[in-house]
């Protein structure tokens, strides 16, 4: 199996990500492909967020991580990179959203994860239609809402590295979390 | 064990959701989802939305990579901070080294006459190698007297 092959296929350990980010600032390019691999469904999926916009999602996609890996000798390690990167890719995102403005020409394209088999008494919703009808509720929240509600379901952060990327308390992460959350549920039902 | 409620419920649901958690904890949330319609529909939600994400358009990844890989300014790395230091040392070093030595070889010997400064010199020496050398001076700073004195010389 290629490096390539074998580090995609696991999660970031941090000695893997620490050694990944020693090589990208020395300038090896496999680090770098490496890491634009491993992070840029999550960097797209918030400039997705952030933009409504496919065309302008992948240019601030783009421009997150020519900055990021360009700047990589600022990166002090005090939170990780993936929030790092998140942060830098939400400044990129609102400075062309304002650049531009916000356009809904180009559709997103969402795609259907497959639920992993399960045992739960309560049964996940789950078809496409349910989906899109998700992400238009998601759409209609404010945007520090939305994207707390997001950061956290689908990528996983903590509340203290929700904090880190949309640059705000964690305090106010948790209550943007709270907030989305019930308005979807009051929409959805 | 923390009491389980709705907002706690809320708080771990992407937890719980990754199977990020104990067994214990897993259990317990369970049978409090199982009893709790708001929490059932708060689990239904958030499922919904952990299992729906954007797709990456078609090119973008080696779009971005030859973005990243061809637009990185230069960086001051290790290796190249190393290389930059010792290229320094060596030029100071050397320009150093050069100041020092140049004049010391023209002071080894004794001193250039000089008209301005030397009215009269030393009989029977003149210091034209080293004049040359230092390249203070010139055959036109010599008297006809050391001028027919050197061609002796360099007949000889």
């Amino acid at each position: 199996m290629s490096e390539i092959a074998r580090l995609n296929a696991k999660p970031a350990t941090e000695a893997d990500e620490a050694s990944l980010l020693s090589r990208a600032r020395s300038g090896d390019r496999e680090a770098t492909e490496l890491l634009v691999r491993r992070y840029l469904r999550d960097v797209y999926d918030l400039t997705a967020r952030v933009l409504s916009d496919r065309d302008l999602a992948q240019d601030a996609a783009q421009d997150a991580f020519v900055n990021a890996l360009g700047a990589l000798h600022r990166f002090r390690g005090d939170s990780s990179f993936k929030t790092w990167l998140l942060r830098i890719a939400l400044n990129s995102a609102r400075s062309i959203g304002r650049r531009k403005g916000r356009r809904r020409e180009v559709a997103l394209e969402l795609v259907e994860e497959t639920p992993a088999e399960s045992t739960d008494a309560v049964e996940r919703i789950g078809t496409a239609t349910e989906a899109k009808k998700m992400e238009e509720l998601l759409q209609k929240l404010p945007e520090k809402q939305r994207l707390a509600v997001t950061l956290r379901l689908q990528q996983g952060l903590s509340y203290e590295e929700v904090a880190a990327a949309l640059d705000c308390s964690e305090g106010a992460a948790r209550v943007n979390y709270h907030l989305g959350l019930k308005r979807l549920r009051e929409w959805a039902t | 064990m923390r009491e389980i409620n709705c907002e706690h419920v809320r708080d771990v649901l992407p937890d719980l959701l990754s199977d990020r958690l104990d067994a214990v904890t897993t259990a317990s949330l369970r049978a409090h989802i199982a009893r709790c319609e708001e929490c059932q529909t708060d689990y239904a939600v958030a499922a919904r939305i952990a299992d729906t994400r954007y797709r990456v358009p078609a090119g973008l990844e080696q779009r971005v990579i030859a973005a990243s890989v061809g637009r990185r300014g230069f960086q001051w790395t290790r290796g190249r901070m190393a290389a930059a230091a010792t290229i320094a040392v060596a030029v100071i070093g050397g320009s150093t080294w050069l100041s020092q030595m140049l004049p010391r070889h023209g002071t080894n010997s004794a001193p250039m006459p000089v008209a301005e400064t030397t009215a009269a010199p030393a009989a029977g020496f003149i210091g034209v190698d080293d004049a040359f050398v230092s390249g203070t001076s010139s055959l036109s700073d010599l008297t006809v007297e050391e001028l027919q004195k050197l061609l002796v010389e360099m007949g000889s």
